[in-house]
């Protein structure tokens, strides 16, 4: 009772928490062919303990990664020339005792005997995002940029933990947007 | 209409709105609690909107409070009321909330807890344990005989292994069979169904777990969620120079075991998120729970804040109205803002006040009145020449005009509801005057009258005096209505008219025979002289020189009464009183046995005055005091002037005093009556005749015996006669005449 009440108190007051240990450690582009463009990250990934919690406890955990490609007008802000999003879930398969990294549309399921291998499949798959940019559209010139960020999808979790992670920090796992210059 | 507008109850109804709202949103945040979509839409906003609303209505709560805290200790009127109402209500809405919050709590905790049983978690392990045996018990036969098919295929030319394979992947019931060579090279491959995708060889990942003899095996689930199991097996003697060979074989899971597999697996996987969600699902009802408590207790606060005002504002102005009433302003009228018992007890202050004031301006248009009534009977009692005392029953003094004050010589204002025998000792003619009435009022007698005689230090005083017993007035103790008044003038002015008349009747008929008798007295003598010789002659020489000088003594009589009598006509001019009396004492300057000292007053206002008149008057005084003064060793008469203005208008007072013995007292009372005298010769006439000359300029004359030393010393004639104030000279007829 005592627990639950410090708890309840805790959480009413906001109190911050261990946030995301994810970090974008580079990223880079190439162009495939003529019309896709490559956009990689490169992902030091790691889930906070809260996460890894959850996922231990049978909750799938799903990552959204997000990558776009812009360029700044004057005085009227940023113009998206295109933009492409990507959503992986990590779960924990019981029959197999294996980590189990699946796209959105489970066209492709990885399995990791292990955390470490799973999180290593999920940085690769959530940092390769092709963008559908035609490239003669781009204006020589124009200061283009790519951004990508990643964030954990609140809107997967369990209600429960939705309230939770709208209430505490430690879900905070959004990143902030990485970017870089197309040339 | 505005008015109407005014007394609607905006804060009520405001109140209202937002409970509605807060249950609105209330009921929308329970939704959005079991509806993702709703909670991704709604939660934060509707958190949000609780969380300001709590704020908002704290921060008003602590102000309204702070506000009733400091108008408690300010004392304002009915601020301890709201405060007692207000902590009733907390404590009505509370008490039942605080129960209501502790029980559900509890529930909630055990209620939830009570979801999750150890024996149903352990029996979900148990079957998903069972399951995984199951499987692996057929992954470790497909695993031997995958080893056992590699064995055999590891010799197998690989033109033939295609048919071998497709052989043994239909002898196996694999869903496929993939021989790999050296660096992951797909010798030869066989699958169930022409349309399955195209072999791959195993991952990088599964290549580096496997170990000679001992081969991979998985259990891998499948997009359509049933099961495979990838079993991928090396050669076990691996020869020198031979091409080092993998088969990977997929193998599909029985449906009926696969789908019983996956329910076990999604069922124990279900329950344990469901038991590892118990905590925030706990938290998450109570956070929902305590937001709803808060903002009912905030809003029970609120309500009970504005109601208490609502209901303690017409008290709050029934207290200040009567305070303003009790400190007399009976105009106060408080609005009637409701139509309930308050708003009843608020019209019915409204009408007494009403009243109050009605009757207020009534009492005070009588005071009015009466006041004017008791001026007019004062003015008319002040006016009265007769005195006029009022005493309550116990003979306590409650009214008395001016001429009472003046008859009895004593300031009865000064003692307004004295006892009259409490003046004993401080004005004697009061003490006196109750001495002689005391008996008829404390018989209470209904109407008497009776004569009073008072005494003086100047003479004796008639005071005529009525009564009534007014039993009913003074507060029911009764009243005596005394009036009385000063007869003394009046009977001395009888006693005048009457001594005149008997002067005039004396000298009409006595004078007139006097004449003859004394001439027949003188013939008798003359004849009788001639013929009668010796002894004879001697008493006829003598009896009619008695006669003869005992008529002339009868006419000097009689010229006085005649003088007493007569009013001869007075020749008024301005006259220098102080020349006057130079004038007349000058004469007495040669009397050896007295000496006349002057007192005079220089620049005495003149008086109009008959000279001849007055000087007699003067001769009368001054030989009255000098023969007063004839046996004292040291005699001395004293004669003074000053002007003096008592009220009574200006006049000038003349003061002729002597060190002789006095005029005794039984004298005193009628010193200035005719015929009154104490000396053997005189005729008794000289001081009434100095009266009526006094009387015929318009003045007073007094007399009385000065007090030396506790006992009498000698006479003193004070005369008081007005100034000349630029009036005609001439000739003034005495109005007797």
């Amino acid at each position: 009772m005592r627990r639950l009440l410090a708890g309840l108190l805790g959480w009413m007051l906001l109190i911050p928490s261990v946030t995301m240990a994810t970090e974008i450690r580079d990223a880079d582009h190439v162009w495939q062919d003529h019309d896709r463009l490559l956009v990689r990250m490169y992902l030091d990934m790691e889930l906070p303990g809260v996460v890894l919690d959850a996922l231990e406890n049978g909750v799938r955990v799903d990552f959204i990664s997000e990558a776009r490609l812009d360029y700044r007008r004057w005085l009227i802000g940023e113009r998206t020339v295109a933009a492409q999003t990507r959503s992986v879930r990590i779960e924990y398969y019981e029959l197999s005792r294996h980590y189990v990294v699946t796209d959105h549309q489970r066209q492709q399921t990885d399995l990791a005997p292990t955390l470490g291998d799973a999180l290593e499949i999920l940085a690769r798959r959530l940092g390769r995002m092709v963008l559908d940019v035609n490239r003669d559209s781009l204006r020589p010139g124009r200061d283009y940029r790519l951004a990508t960020r990643i964030q954990l999808d609140h809107s997967a979790l369990p209600l429960p933990l939705q309230w939770d992670a709208r209430l505490r920090s430690a879900y905070v796992t959004r990143l902030g947007w990485y970017r870089w210059s197309l040339d | 209409m505005v008015l109407g507008l005014r007394r609607f109850p905006w804060g009520l109804l405001g109140m209202v709105l937002l409970f509605l709202l807060l249950l609105a949103s209330l009921v929308l945040m329970g939704d959005a609690a079991q509806n993702s979509a709703r909670f991704e839409q709604l939660f934060l906003w509707l958190l949000a909107f609780h969380g300001l609303v709590l704020v908002a209505l704290g921060i008003r709560i602590i102000y309204q409070f702070s506000r009733l805290i400091v108008q408690y200790r300010d004392g304002v009127p009915g601020s301890r009321l709201t405060l007692r109402l207000v902590a009733g209500f907390m404590l009505v809405a509370v008490l039942p909330v605080t129960v209501v919050y502790y029980f559900s709590f509890k529930f909630l905790n055990e209620g939830v807890d009570s979801w999750f049983d150890v024996r149903v978690e352990g029996a979900l392990e148990d079957a998903l344990e069972l399951s995984r045996s199951s499987l692996d018990l057929r992954v470790r036969q497909l695993a031997r005989e995958t080893q056992d098919v590699m064995g055999q295929l590891q010799d197998v030319s690989e033109t033939l292994v295609p048919l071998a394979l497709n052989d043994v992947r239909a002898q196996m019931g694999a869903q496929e069979l993939t021989l790999v060579g050296a660096n992951n090279r797909i010798i030869a491959s066989s699958t169930d169904s022409p349309i399955r995708r195209l072999p791959s060889p195993p991952g990088s990942d599964v290549l580096l777990r496997m170990s000679p003899g001992q081969p991979f095996t998985r259990l891998e689930p499948q997009a359509d969620g049933s099961l495979v199991i990838r079993v991928v097996a090396a050669a076990g003697d691996r020869r020198p120079g031979a091409d080092s060979r993998i088969l990977q074989g997929i193998y599909p899971v029985d449906p009926r075991m696969s789908a019983l597999a996956v329910r076990v697996q999604d069922a124990f996987v279900d329950y344990r998120e469901f038991a590892y969600l118990r905590g925030p699902i706990k938290q998450g009802f109570i956070f929902t729970m305590s937001l709803a408590l808060a903002i009912s207790l905030m809003a029970a606060l609120w309500a009970g804040l504005l109601v208490a005002r609502r209901l303690v504002r017409p008290v709050t102005d029934l207290a200040e109205g009567t305070r303003l009433v009790a400190s007399g302003d009976y105009s106060t009228r408080l609005a009637v803002s409701r139509d309930d018992e308050l708003g009843f007890l608020v019209r019915s202050f409204n009408a007494m006040t009403r009243t109050l004031s009605e009757a207020r301006q009534e009492a005070e248009r009588n005071r009015r009145l009466l006041d004017a009534e008791r001026a007019y009977l004062e003015s008319v009692l002040q006016h009265l020449r007769s005195g006029v005392l009022a005493l309550d029953g116990s003979l306590r003094l409650r009214t008395a005009n001016a001429a009472a004050c003046q008859i009895l010589e004593c300031d009865l204002w000064a003692g307004h509801n004295r006892f009259l025998s409490e003046y004993d000792g401080e004005c004697t003619l009061v003490s006196q005057f109750f001495d002689a009435i005391s008996d008829a009022l404390t018989r209470r007698e209904q109407e008497w009258s009776r004569e009073v005689v008072v005494f003086t230090r100047t003479g004796r005083k008639v005071l005529m005096t009525r009564a009534v017993w007014l039993p009913n007035l003074g507060n029911n103790r009764g009243l005596h209505a005394i009036v009385f008044d000063d007869m003394t003038e009046f009977l001395r002015a009888q006693r005048d008219a009457a001594w005149g008349e008997v002067a005039r009747r004396l000298a009409h008929e006595i004078k007139n025979p006097l004449t003859p008798i004394q001439l027949s007295a003188e013939r008798l003598s003359r004849r009788l002289g001639k013929t009668l010789e010796g002894s004879d002659r001697e008493v006829l020489d003598r009896a009619t020189q008695t006669i003869v000088q005992q008529v002339e003594a009868m006419k000097t009589l009689v010229n006085a009464f005649r003088d007493y009598a007569q009013a001869p006509r007075l020749a008024l001019v301005p006259l220098d009183l102080n020349d006057l009396l130079r004038d007349v004492c000058e004469l007495y300057g040669g009397v050896e046995h007295a000496r006349i000292v002057l007192d005079l007053e220089p620049g005495l206002p003149a008086i109009r005055a008959d000279a001849g008149r007055l000087r007699q008057l003067l001769h009368n005084l001054i030989k009255n005091a000098m023969e007063a003064v004839a046996q004292q060793p040291s005699g001395e008469v004293r004669v003074a002037t000053r002007s003096l203005d008592d009220g009574n208008g200006r006049r000038v007072e003349l003061r002729v005093a002597d060190n002789g013995p006095g005029i005794r007292p039984e004298f005193l009372e009628r010193i200035f009556e005719p015929y009154t005298t104490d000396k053997p010769r005189g005729t008794g006439l000289g001081l009434a005749v100095a009266q009526k000359i006094v009387e015929e300029h318009g003045g007073m004359i007094e007399c009385h015996n000065e007090s030396v030393g506790g006992s009498a010393g000698g006479a003193v004639f004070v005369i008081r006669i007005p100034v000349d104030h630029g009036g005609d000279d001439g000739d003034v007829g005495d109005e007797a005449e």
